[in-house]
């Protein structure tokens, strides 16, 4: 960190709940939320950093701007000292919410007091009726754990279940101790469902303040898929019990632990901001109330951008460019064999990836073993961090693989300098580049969009723009048109503020 | 052997002190005397001889086992020597079956919950998955169950369908869909990374020959798998051929290089791999494994005529099940045969 001791205030407006993002990684819900806090200026703000392990962050990226008054962070899965073993017998009340609550996260639409559940528990789950010890070593505690074992588990050790669920249930008790302690705030921001969005509900139950969730990407798919590919997660099951179309039952219950907390969000929220329509829809479909769901999509500053317009050379540079963090959701590797598309037919043509390796270097060392693999070590530049401003004019295209996406700045950013785009079609990205309304469309096409993990169209796109001038230029306008008029970040800071104005200032 | 010799001397001393005791009915207690020293001495030695004998776990405690034994065959002189020696006979040569061991036996374990799933259990076959992938109406869940019961078919079927999900209107089977086909390339990439690092000092030619080989084979895999197309598809079959070149300038009479070879022409369509698949074949390759190419190299020709023979050739062999079909088919009499 830049500061050498963190704030520490004694009340502010916004309390931002923020998970593995600003100020300790870099990337653009990170630099969604440094802009929206500097322009903010007349705001105080207080950051609550969560993460898993302190390790896995290295220094911050962000310098805290000024009018952040109070910052801490918390790491959910550090090792700490179980609270002292007792006899506890557990609250009834108590645990027969929680089964209640469990019944309303397995059928939400069938329960309609599921909501107001969860408000019951969240104040007991600190100096209440349900502290951590009545979750570790209650008798009723066992009960329950053992019941719902025998009821629904398909997996046939217990062992693993019954560590499963403590592990899985660990962060609640911390998050519930975080609340208790933030200091006051006129209302609750958070980036993103999960553990932060969880902290925020917390907080809104215990304080009565409202709650603003702004989803960049989708938490729970995300999780979902995370934990799909992951491989820590064990599956007893013999052969005769297995079934090749069912996932490993702890897999699933990890999976529906981040949908029910993902729920409790949702319900606390109330206002749930998207950045675009498919995400909206996704988030009623996870459970949102359609009436607080909006859509504000992200702005940038055009100002800085505007002038590196005439920095740029007169013919195309032959450079198609990824930037972002080397990292497997960005999909690097599909970019890199679509340079092998690329340099085939544009022998002088390079590729350069532009973002920080650090968060992943394993992958990233991948991604150079794989630019070796195909003989295009000389034409891939891997460049690390590099200010946008300087490399923009230096780009002809900018490349964008990811399997997912909310709505990317780097697009915005590119496209506000007048660089167009090729991009799978994920996320907002062809809303950004095809526009969305009649109006928008009619504005053209700001680069094309081609399906995920198909480096052969990627490639052939990024030729056809760097190859037919004409195109290129009408490209370059469309997207300074499209940005300039959708997507500048006063029409952002003016929606939320009136949010702001609304739910922190309420009664 | 010592405790051989101390059981004899038992036994020689108990015969001896038999006969001491022989001049009794002419009553001199001194007999008596003799005898019941000989008769303890043989005793002793027999209760030596006999501890010795006892399995481990009976010796102990040594004084009281020696004092015991003894006491059997002095005060029952010559049958207590008799049962004692039949004693050992029989715990030498013909133990108890049944060994005891120091286990407790615990009544077996209930299997409590029911298997539920196996009753649940949803039965795909490859044409039901393929429509049911394929099909956007089909429910989100079973085309997600659909996506997952891919993995359990082989990577060259199941890959194309899994290519075809990429562009799913749903994240989640998007998602799962690259995941499955990532993991797979990113492994083979993997091991290509590996086998070109050992060629980087100049290995000994029996191991460059090793790594050119995994190399070949590697990138060959990418396209037998289906993982990889266009531009980079013909990547691999360059370099696949790049990698098989130099082995074969190792080793030029190498069988499996040459089957690697045809195979890799015959994706070319490259006439040439005929005379790849008999290079293998002459080389030494099991000639079954090169039929089913050969066939497909005559049909291709439209030489249905040499597809007939190949493979009535190949229905006499142990050829892999999934040919069965074709093997039927083209193993017929020609009249009944006639393609459709």
């Amino acid at each position: 960190m830049k500061q050498e001791r963190p704030p520490k205030g004694r009340e502010a407006d916004i309390g931002l709940l923020l998970e593995g993002t600003f100020p300790y990684v870099a990337g653009g819900v990170s630099s969604w939320v440094n802009q929206m806090m500097r322009g903010f200026p007349e705001l105080s703000f207080a950051v609550v950093f969560i993460g898993s392990l302190e390790e896995e962050y290295g220094e911050a990226k962000y310098e805290l701007p000024e009018n952040v008054v109070h910052f801490e962070r918390h790491y959910l899965y550090e090792k700490r000292e179980p609270p002292q073993i007792k006899k506890v017998e557990g609250d009834v009340g108590a645990f027969t919410a929680v089964e209640e609550m469990h019944r309303y996260f397995r059928a939400p639409r069938a329960h309609a007091e599921g909501r107001a559940i969860f408000q019951r528990l969240a104040p007991e789950l600190a100096g209440g009726k349900l502290n951590q010890e009545d979750f570790l070593y209650s008798h009723r505690s066992w009960e329950f754990l053992s019941a719902q074992y025998r009821e629904f588990s398909s997996d046939p050790s217990f062992v693993d279940y019954f560590w499963t669920v403590r592990t899985m249930h660990g962060p609640v008790w911390i998050l519930a101790e975080i609340a208790k302690n933030l200091i006051p705030c006129r209302a609750y921001h958070t980036i993103s469902t999960g553990y932060a969005g969880l902290l925020g509900a917390l907080l809104k139950y215990r304080t009565g303040r409202e709650l603003i969730l702004s989803e960049h990407g989708i938490y729970t798919k995300e999780r979902r898929i995370d934990l799909f590919n992951a491989n820590w997660i064990p599956d007893n099951r013999v052969i005769f019990q297995r079934d090749p179309t069912e996932i490993a039952y702890f897999r699933q219950m990890w999976m529906r632990f981040f949908e029910g907390v993902g729920k409790i969000c949702y319900d606390a929220a109330d206002v749930i901001v998207a950045l675009y329509e498919g995400n909206r829809l996704r988030q009623i479909d996870d459970g949102a109330d359609p009436a607080r769901t909006m859509n504000i999509p992200n702005g940038i500053d055009i100002a800085r951008y505007a002038p590196l317009r005439k920095e740029r050379p007169a013919a195309t540079p032959r450079v198609v460019a990824l930037i972002g963090r080397v990292v497997p959701i960005k999909d690097v590797s599909t970019f890199i064999r679509a340079m092998r598309t690329v340099v085939n037919r544009l022998p002088d043509a390079e590729g350069w990836i532009i973002g920080p390796e650090d968060e992943d270097p394993q992958y990233a060392q991948e991604c150079r073993n794989l630019a070796a693999g195909l003989g295009l070590a000389e034409k891939i530049r891997f460049m690390g961090f590099q200010p946008m401003t300087e490399v923009l004019p230096r780009i002809g295209v900018i490349a964008l693989s990811s399997i997912s996406e909310a709505l990317p700045l780097v697009l915005l950013e590119g496209f506000a300098a007048g660089v167009p785009a090729v991009a799978t079609d994920v996320g907002a990205c062809r809303q950004l580049i095809y526009g969305l309304s009649d109006e928008d469309q009619a504005l053209g096409a700001a680069g094309s969009v081609v399906g995920i993990a198909d480096p052969q169209s990627l490639g052939l796109a990024a030729v056809d723009l760097l190859t037919d001038r004409e195109k290129w230029h009408a490209a370059s306008l469309s997207g300074i048109g499209r940005v300039e008029a959708y997507y500048n970040q006063e029409q952002m800071f003016e929606r939320y503020r009136a949010i702001y104005e609304a739910h922190a200032w309420q009664a | 052997m010592i405790t051989v010799i101390v059981g004899l001397l038992a036994l020689v001393l108990e015969v001896l002190a038999v006969f001491w005791l022989m001049p009794l009915r002419e009553g001199s207690p001194y007999n008596l005397l003799g005898f019941l020293t000989v008769h303890g001495v043989a005793s002793l030695c027999l209760a030596a001889f006999v501890s010795a004998m006892l399995p481990p776990g009976l010796r102990r405690p040594v004084p009281a086992v020696i004092m015991l034994l003894f006491a059997f065959s002095f005060f029952i002189p010559v049958l207590g020597l008799i049962g004692q020696v039949v004693a050992v006979l029989v715990a030498r040569f013909l133990p108890r079956a049944i060994v005891e061991l120091p286990y407790g036996e615990i009544p077996p374990i209930q299997f409590e919950f029911p298997p539920r799933e196996i009753r649940e259990r949803t039965k795909y076959g490859a044409g039901g998955l393929t429509s049911r992938l394929r099909h956007l109406g089909v429910a989100k869940e079973a085309r997600f169950k659909s996506l997952l019961a891919l993995q359990g078919m082989p990577p060259r079927i199941a890959n194309p369908l899994l290519q075809d999900m990429l562009g799913d209107p749903i994240d989640e089977v998007r998602l799962v869909a690259y995941g499955i086909l990532d993991n797979q390339e990113k492994m083979i990439n993997r091991h290509i990374y590996e086998e070109m690092q050992k060629l980087e000092p100049a290995p000994r030619p029996e191991l460059k020959l090793i790594a050119l080989r995994r190399l070949a084979e590697l990138y060959w895999e990418l396209v037998y798998k289906r993982l990889v197309y266009g531009d980079v598809r013909e990547h691999a079959l360059a370099q696949t051929a790049r990698y098989l070149a130099d082995a074969m300038r190792i080793a030029s009479d190498d069988a499996g290089l040459w089957f690697l070879m045809g195979k890799m022409l015959l994706c070319k369509r490259d006439p040439a791999a005929e005379a790849a698949f008999h290079r293998a074949v002459s080389n030494g390759l099991e000639e079954s494994r090169a039929l089913a190419y050969l066939g497909q190299i005559a049909f291709e020709r439209r030489d249905y005529r040499e597809v007939r023979r190949i493979f009535s050739v190949l229905s006499r062999t142990r050829y892999a099940p999934r040919l069965k079909a074709a093997v039927r088919y083209w193993s017929r009499p020609a009249e009944d045969a006639q393609p459709a």
